[in-house]
């Protein structure tokens, strides 16, 4: 599968599919913060002092072990749905920036993430429905996520092209 | 690419140690969670609508208050009524559009048996099999009972019946993974919800 491209497709899933799955568990672990303080903020109110340490030592645990499996699964689907990106990126650079235009390679990068986030947004509404447009869920399921999508799809690009130019 | 490398390792790694250390001492305390032995044991109202073959979570907690100012807040639980009393904000990240009043709402302090409720905004929902006014109130076996300790003190018990104990592999992966954690998450911020409320009243 090599090309004249330097890098191979395997390589460029492998390596794509490996970035996601650090998005998918940076942004767990952002989550996992962001759930134990608040939660723990709101036990600290309602609980007196001396009946406080149980409740939060469990919820804590509780909290961290379902974000712990829900960013694997989610891991193990982001870093299949990461090779595709990976791929579809380098086949686009290939077709429609063969001179390895900066600029170009930029574009295609947002395109194709646009188009991918398209995709997201389908799945997502699939499984949530009209509940995805409320701005909780379309903030934690979506507009997040794509930010960290957004980065890697055009930093990749730009990446992806420098390498296919080194190896005009 | 070592950065990435090691930041997965060192990530999988705390991972693994949540895992173990969820299963090891929190699992066995959250089940039950602040029962006595006594209280799980007990016969509950509605205890016939629990099967033998359920895997059966029973919860309690003292509230400095009787059980007329703690009603009001269980007799509007559901989220096309007074919310769930728990942390909304988590509820919401699901797609629940959860909203728990603040105040108590006359028009919802009398539940029928058949009443619809909502676990949220077009999601599942249940419908009150059991309704004793300061007494017991249960959704389909999962039952809030009011125990006066003496006056002005009540115990709340909670009881939820969840997965059947003989299910298919996907299920007890759902289960055990994730549905048991954040059921205990909301329930037990419902239970220290309710008795905020109550002893504020």
């Amino acid at each position: 599968m090599k090309m004249a491209s330097g890098i191979s497709y395997k390589n460029v899933a492998f390596i794509s599919a490996k970035l996601a799955t650090v998005g998918v568990l940076a942004y767990s672990l952002l989550i996992m913060a962001y759930a134990l303080i608040r939660s723990s903020v709101t036990i600290f109110k309602m609980m007196p002092k001396d009946e406080r340490q149980g409740i939060l030592f469990l919820n804590s645990l509780s909290i961290a072990y379902a974000v712990v499996i829900f960013s694997l699964t989610m891991a193990l689907v982001s870093s299949m749905g990461g090779a595709l990106s990976g791929m579809i990126l380098k086949k686009s650079l290939l077709v429609f920036n063969p001179l390895c235009n900066k600029k170009k390679a930029v574009l295609i990068g947002i395109i194709v993430f646009v188009m991918l986030l398209g995709m997201l947004y389908i799945i997502f509404y699939s499984a949530l429905g009209p509940n995805l447009n409320h701005p909780e869920p379309l903030l934690f399921w979506f507009a997040f996520p794509a930010i960290f999508f957004c980065i890697a799809c055009v930093k990749g690009s730009v990446l992806l092209n420098i390498i296919l130019r080194n190896s005009l | 690419m070592k950065k990435l490398n090691r930041f997965i390792r060192y990530t999988l790694l705390l991972y693994g140690l949540i895992v173990l250390v969820y299963f090891t001492f929190a699992r066995p305390a959250l089940i039950n969670w602040g029962a006595k032995k006594e209280e799980i044991k007990m016969q509950l109202p509605g205890a016939d609508l629990i099967s033998d073959n359920r895997i059966v979570s029973t919860r309690a907690i003292n509230i400095k208050a009787p059980p007329e100012k703690i009603w009001p807040w269980i007799s509007q639980t559901g989220q096309n009524r007074g919310g769930f009393n728990s942390y909304y904000w988590l509820e919401n990240i699901f797609g629940a559009t959860m909203e728990n009043a603040s105040t108590i709402h006359p028009e919802w302090q009398d539940p029928l048996v058949g009443d619809t409720v909502y676990y949220g905004k077009n999601e599942g929902y249940a419908l009150v099999s059991l309704v004793d006014k300061n007494r017991y109130y249960s959704l389909g076996g999962w039952t809030f009972f009011l125990q006066p300790i003496n006056v002005g003190n009540t115990r709340l018990i909670v009881r939820y019946p969840s997965m059947e104990v003989r299910q298919s592999t996907f299920m007890k992966i759902y289960y055990y993974g994730l549905f048991e954690a954040l059921h205990f998450i909301m329930e037990s911020g419902m239970m220290m919800g309710i008795r905020q409320k109550a002893e504020r009243l």
